[in-house]
């Protein structure tokens, strides 16, 4: 039996046709990508999925008389290893006056303001120890207007002694037309089996809407994670155009790895 | 004195005779001993003499079991000489069991040198060697194969090898508290194309942590307060404070 010659200029483009197609095949097969480029596997589904749930509770009080507590829970979803899906339920109590994050149009007067808030959106993980939050979503109760936020939050030399965690917020209330924002930065002071020690400083400015001038409030900052119970308690004690302030905040997280 | 309680103890035909002790006592007391017991005196120098043999092979045998269960929630296996047998609160653990615990369990195990081991639900472990001499370890070596294993090591009992060995690390006690997970199955958080990793968690003392996988890499001190990640055949990395895995995840700001 007579073997076909490799040779032919029709065996020649049978070769070119065959490598023309499997190269790209090769190129796009998963462990050729994991392995070859970093977020290769920006879309491929996380394994396992991971799903989360963190309740926090906050209180907020001012020299000028700003009173108000939120609470409420934020549910995440991995999609892929660097995106996760964000909703976030916010219950708003504002007993006196107004703040950074207030966006109601006018003084609460005698009684107690109540809103709740609803929010999604996505995080964004580029590398361990980073976050991208963009959330939009729409107040019910007595405030009704609609609101955009961001928060970043990222760890720098996660592998040394003393890790520093830097962080803002950005949020938009389209309700009274105010900007505001916050910073922290903290850095791990000590750390052991049950609690983490964190000390740094932080603040939050705000402007726009019927605020003429942008308001700046800043102070050092204490938090403490109880490691066991995946529990934080954060207290921040501050100065800025509106005076003394304080916040207290406690939150505790739940995950879970979907097999 | 070679006549200790612990070496009548440990000869059956000392303490049949009780020749050691009373003799030995009648010598100390009394100086030379009399003509007419000249068959003791002769007993007396042959033991002595067989006395450090004895001594020593009973001090650093390695005894069958070598540790207890103490703390036993949900259930657990102990698979021994190819048989899997149900595990107890007070059942005595051996060098080559291989001892596994289910979903929701949880053991504690008390060796003999006084270390405790805990070891996680669904988790998995042998006890690959365990020598002492005397009340002194000697080297005892541990193998996880899944799991999370919590080991609090008895200072007191020596300087002798405590490690604790994953398919891609191993861990050298130097008298400490730590704990070894090994993670199949999952991304690692350091670098997220490796699905088999360690993770070793020090609260006091310090451990040295190695990839066998990767003999050129580096050998990771850690000291009590802090972790370090081994992902799949690379180095350890750079100690961390303890938590930070969980810092690191989304949700903590």
């Amino acid at each position: 039996m007579k073997m076909p010659s490799l040779c032919t200029p029709l065996a020649r483009l049978r070769q070119l046709l065959l490598v023309a197609v499997l190269l790209p095949a090769t190129a796009a097969s998963p462990t050729h990508a994991a392995s070859a480029l970093p977020y290769s596997d920006f879309f491929t589904a996380a394994n396992p999925q991971h799903f989360s749930l963190t309740l926090f509770i906050s209180g907020i009080g001012a020299e000028n008389e700003y009173i108000a507590t939120h609470e409420g829970f934020e549910l995440e979803q991995t999609l892929t290893p660097y995106i996760g899906l964000v909703a976030r339920v916010v219950g708003y109590q504002i007993y006196q006056s107004a703040g950074w994050d207030t966006p109601l149009t006018d003084n609460p007067g005698s009684r107690p303001r109540n809103f709740g808030v609803f929010l999604g959106g996505i995080d964004v993980l580029p590398f361990q120890g980073t976050s991208m939050k963009i959330l939009g979503g729409r107040d019910v109760g007595d405030s009704t207007g609609a609101r955009i936020e961001g928060d970043f939050s990222s760890w720098l030399w996660l592998h040394s002694r003393h890790p520093i965690n830097v962080a803002f917020t950005g949020d938009h209330f389209y309700n009274n037309g105010l900007s505001s924002g916050t910073i922290d930065i903290r850095a791990v002071l000590t750390s052991s089996r049950e609690a983490m020690w964190l000390i740094g400083a932080g603040g939050q400015m705000w402007g726009g809407g019927s605020q003429t001038q942008v308001v700046k409030e800043f102070g050092p900052d204490l938090g403490l994670v109880l490691r066991e119970w995946k529990t934080a308690i954060d207290l921040q004690l501050g100065y800025g155009n509106l005076h003394g302030y304080g916040t207290i905040a406690i939150s505790r997280r739940f995950g879970w790895d979907e097999e | 004195m070679f006549c200790t309680a612990r070496t009548l103890r440990t000869s059956p035909a000392l303490n049949r005779s009780g020749i050691c002790s009373r003799t030995f006592v009648q010598l100390m007391r009394n100086g030379p001993p009399k003509v007419h017991s000249a068959y003791h005196w002769i007993t007396v120098w042959v033991l002595l003499a067989i006395a450090p043999f004895v001594w020593s092979s009973a001090q650093c045998q390695t005894p069958p079991f070598v540790g207890t269960i103490v703390k036993l929630i949900g259930q657990a296996k102990i698979e021994r000489s190819g048989k899997e047998v149900d595990a107890a609160v007070s059942m005595q653990v051996q060098v080559h069991d291989r001892i596994r615990t289910f979903a929701g369990a949880e053991m504690t195990i008390e060796l003999r040198d006084g270390s405790r081991l805990s070891l996680s639900e669904s988790s998995a472990f042998t006890i690959d060697a365990f020598a002492q001499a005397r009340l002194a370890r000697r080297s005892v070596l541990l193998k996880l194969w899944a799991g999370h294993l919590r080991a609090i090591v008895n200072a007191i009992a020596g300087s002798g090898n405590f490690e604790v060995h994953t398919p891609n690390a191993t861990i050298g006690v130097r008298g400490t508290e730590f704990e070894t997970a090994f993670i199949e199955g999952r991304p690692c958080p350091e670098v997220h194309t490796c699905m088999r990793y360690t993770t070793v968690s020090v609260n006091s003392g310090i451990v040295e942590v190695s990839n066998p996988l990767n003999p050129r890499a580096a050998a990771v001190r850690v000291a009590g307060g802090y972790e370090t990640t081994v992902p799949c055949d690379l180095a350890p990395t750079s100690p961390a404070p303890l938590g930070m895995e969980e810092m690191g995840a989304p949700g903590y700001h």
